[in-house]
């Protein structure tokens, strides 16, 4: 029986047709999805930017917190890598011009509100992407990124604050190394009834640049020291107010292979433990421990989307294909309906003669799916091939100016191959099924006499 | 009485017709016949005149309007599967056109009978059967053609390879559709001379359908299918009265007896299936 399937599958080229159709059509699908894949991880990459994997942000409300006892309890979990504090104020940021500072004109967009992040630089750089911007720094590039608010030695005598902006903010605003920047920062709390809501001037260094992921963000933040002598709290946020926590939220980077969800809940556990505020806690409500997913989920559910939609779309090319099989194979009864009479007059039981057809069709769909997976795999490999091909006609794939990747990316993912593949070869199967039950339950006498 | 379960292919009361446009075509009207084993039996008719539809009702190719098929004194199965295996089983066909599947060549097509009636057990005694298809083919004189496939045959030699996979199984009837219509008088002389000797060797009973008198001379007993009606079936029937000693086999004359002296083609020839 199979014997006789092959040869009926061999029997005309136009179903080798169908099978090859089937082929290029999983083809397309993998090596598209291949290239988004790549795509979506270097979106991903670009989109988590300065996110570490959890970020956990006190309840507000609940007094005057250290990032010391965290630390303490967060570092020892065997969940936990690195930890890291942010301590957060607002401020306006005005430029000099000829007078003097400019704080107030309406005409300029010079005057920024900005985020004044005070960070522990050797933390910071153990729990997300600061490390890579500080190396990929195009104009103000720190002389050591491992220490990047080490000052000059010339620069010692001033008692200034070290500041680090991105390389959008200082193009935007034309800021020059050494530049010093004034901050009118506001008080972290409101003060009551009869004092007055007063800005607070700071002075800052700016010592150099990061490349950021050009985002809105890099254009209103600003990354200083948290604490010690030049530090955000002592110079800016402190003398405002009687007393403050020293940080506004806590980066935390989980070991590898650790589960975003596994990590929340030991993290959450190891803190209600050793009593300090953390969310969820019925004395204090708010405050948060989100992933970074969770922070970026509109963008990064926009992008599965995509994927999804892609992945949709191109699956009609495999169905198109499948009904190539599908139509061949019912061409394929109609002329074999004699033989189909004589197979069951040898005493072929209509199961048995749907399933040589269905069989027909596996080993189509089959040698389809195989032949398409292996030149998707191919061709996922080596997508630079399908670059300098369309190199040749004149098409750049990634214009230098529109995008921020030069290259086709490309990502093999096993799982969605395998899954795509058992799809193809399911589709292919299921358009088989009309013309195996034909062929089932086609009467053998009439089929006898069919000339 | 005889007994129903002493023959090997009964039918009782068959009616078959078909839709003709608004109206039905009778082909059948209360057809009965009982085959005993090893008893060979001519269906004459002319053509157009039903033969092929009843052997495809007794072959359980088709279902009658009304009556009923019997092999070995029990009703034939309903359920297609079972109508299937008892065809791997009992029935061995012989058709006009020869009907071998192309895609084989003659070794494959003589074993394809048995691969369906063994199903998994095809697996183990596949060496077997392989040597007794092969030495089937010899007996048929085709030995050096095993591997040739129906197109590089000629008419007879497909016949014979037809000859060799319907009787493969030792079928208990041999249900043969003019096999010799397609052929010319010496090569159809030698075809059915065949037929009868594998039948008498593997111990089947036979219905050889034929519209040529005389190929149905060398039948030991004689049927005629006229206006639906059967003459001489009932004889032997499982109701029927003591007559069937008459219809006892009467045993083909040995090889090389040159049958009828009548030419071919005496029969009407109408080319129908
Ligand atoms: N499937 C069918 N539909 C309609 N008429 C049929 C069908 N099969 C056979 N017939 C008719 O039934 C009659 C008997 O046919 P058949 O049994 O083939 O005769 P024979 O084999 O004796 O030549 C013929 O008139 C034929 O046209
Ligand atoms: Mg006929």
């Amino acid at each position: 029986m199979i014997r006789l399937a092959l040869a009926y599958l061999l029997r005309r080229p136009v179903q080798l047709l169908a099978v090859l159709g089937v082929a290029v059509g999983l083809t397309a699908l993998l090596a598209v999805l291949s290239v988004m894949n790549g795509l979506i991880a270097a979106d991903r990459a670009q989109v988590r930017g300065p996110l570490s994997d959890l970020h956990l942000v006190p309840p507000p409300g609940s007094g005057v917190l250290r990032y010391e006892d965290y630390r303490q309890v967060l570092e020892p979990l065997p969940e936990v890598r690195a930890c890291a504090p942010h301590l957060v104020g607002y401020a306006v940021l005005g430029v000099r011009n000829l007078s003097g500072v400019l704080l107030n004109t309406p005409r300029s967009a010079d005057l920024n509100g900005v985020q004044v992040v005070g960070i522990d630089p050797e933390a910071e750089l153990q729990v997300n992407d600061f490390g890579r911007w500080l190396r990929d720094a195009r104009r103000l590039a720190v002389e050591d990124p491992a220490e990047p608010f080490r000052m000059p030695e010339r620069w010692r005598v001033r008692r200034y604050a070290p500041a680090l902006v991105s390389d959008r903010l200082v193009e935007a605003l034309g800021l020059r190394r050494e530049e010093i920047l004034q901050l009118g920062a506001l008080p972290p709390e409101i003060p009551p009834p009869g004092e007055d809501f007063l800005p607070h001037n700071g002075r800052f260094h700016l010592l150099g640049s990061y490349a950021g992921s050009d985002y809105e963000l890099d254009m209103d933040r600003i990354l200083t020291l948290r604490t010690g002598r030049n530090g955000l709290l002592e110079n800016l946020l402190a003398p405002l107010d009687r007393e403050i926590s020293d940080f506004s939220e806590i980066l935390i980077r989980l070991e590898e292979g650790v589960d975003l969800e596994q990590g929340r809940r030991a993290v959450l556990a190891a803190l209600a433990a050793a009593g300090l505020p953390a969310p969820g806690d019925p004395d204090h409500p708010g405050g948060s421990l989100e992933t970074w997913e969770e922070r970026r989920a509109p963008y990064l559910l926009a992008i599965e989307n995509e994927r999804r939609v892609t992945a949709l779309v191109l699956f009609f090319i495999v169905v198109v294909a499948a009904f190539g099989l599908f139509a061949t194979l019912g061409a394929l009864v109609r002329e074999k309906v004699r033989d189909l009479g004589i197979l069951a007059a040898l005493g072929c039981s209509p199961w048995r003669r749907g399933g040589l057809l269905l069989g027909v069709g596996a080993a189509g769909a089959a040698a389809g799916t195989a032949l398409g997976g292996l030149a998707g795999w191919w061709l996922s490999r080596h997508i630079e091939a399908v670059e300098t091909f369309l190199g040749w006609f004149g098409v750049e794939v990634f214009p230098e100016g529109i995008y921020v990747i030069h290259h086709l990316p490309s990502q093999w993912i096993p799982e969605q191959a395998a899954a795509l593949s058992a799809a193809t070869f399911a589709t292919g199967v299921l358009f088989t099924l009309a013309p195996a039950i034909h062929a089932a339950t086609l009467s053998p006498s009439t089929a006898l006499r069919y000339e | 009485m005889t007994d129903p379960a002493a023959f090997a292919l009964a039918a009782r009361g068959l009616w078959k017709s078909y839709r003709m446009g608004a109206g039905r075509l009778q082909v059948l009207r209360d057809v009965s016949l009982a085959l005993r084993p090893g008893e060979v039996c001519a269906l004459m008719g002319a053509s157009g005149s039903g033969k092929s539809t009843l052997l495809h009702l007794l072959g359980l190719l088709d279902r009658p309007d009304r009556g009923e098929v019997l092999y070995h004194g029990r009703r034939a199965p309903g359920s297609p599967g079972a109508r299937a295996r008892l065809r791997a089983r009992s029935l061995g066909f012989v058709f006009q056109q020869f009907h071998l599947l192309p895609e084989l060549n003659a070794l494959e097509n003589v074993l394809m009978p048995r691969r369906l009636a063994l199903g998994a057990a095809w697996w183990s005694r596949r060496r077997e059967e392989r040597a007794r298809a092969r030495a089937l083919l010899e007996r048929v004189g085709l030995g050096e053609r095993l591997r040739h496939r129906p197109k590089q045959l000629s008419g007879g030699e497909q016949q014979r390879v037809a000859l060799a996979r319907a009787v493969v199984g030792r079928p208990a009837v041999l249900l043969a559709d003019e096999p010799t219509g397609n052929l010319d008088s010496r090569t159809g002389e030698g075809i059915l001379e065949l037929l009868l000797e594998l039948a008498r060797e593997h111990g089947s009973a036979v219905l050889l359908a034929t519209h040529d008198a005389t190929i149905a001379a060398r039948a030991g007993r004689l049927l005629h299918l006229r206006d639906g009606c059967l003459d001489g079936g009932a004889e032997g029937a499982p109701a029927g009265e003591g007559a069937a000693e008459n219809s006892v086999r009467k045993t083909p004359e040995p090889t090389g007896d040159e049958g009828g002296g009548t030419g071919p083609g005496a029969g009407p020839e109408e080319a129908r299936s």
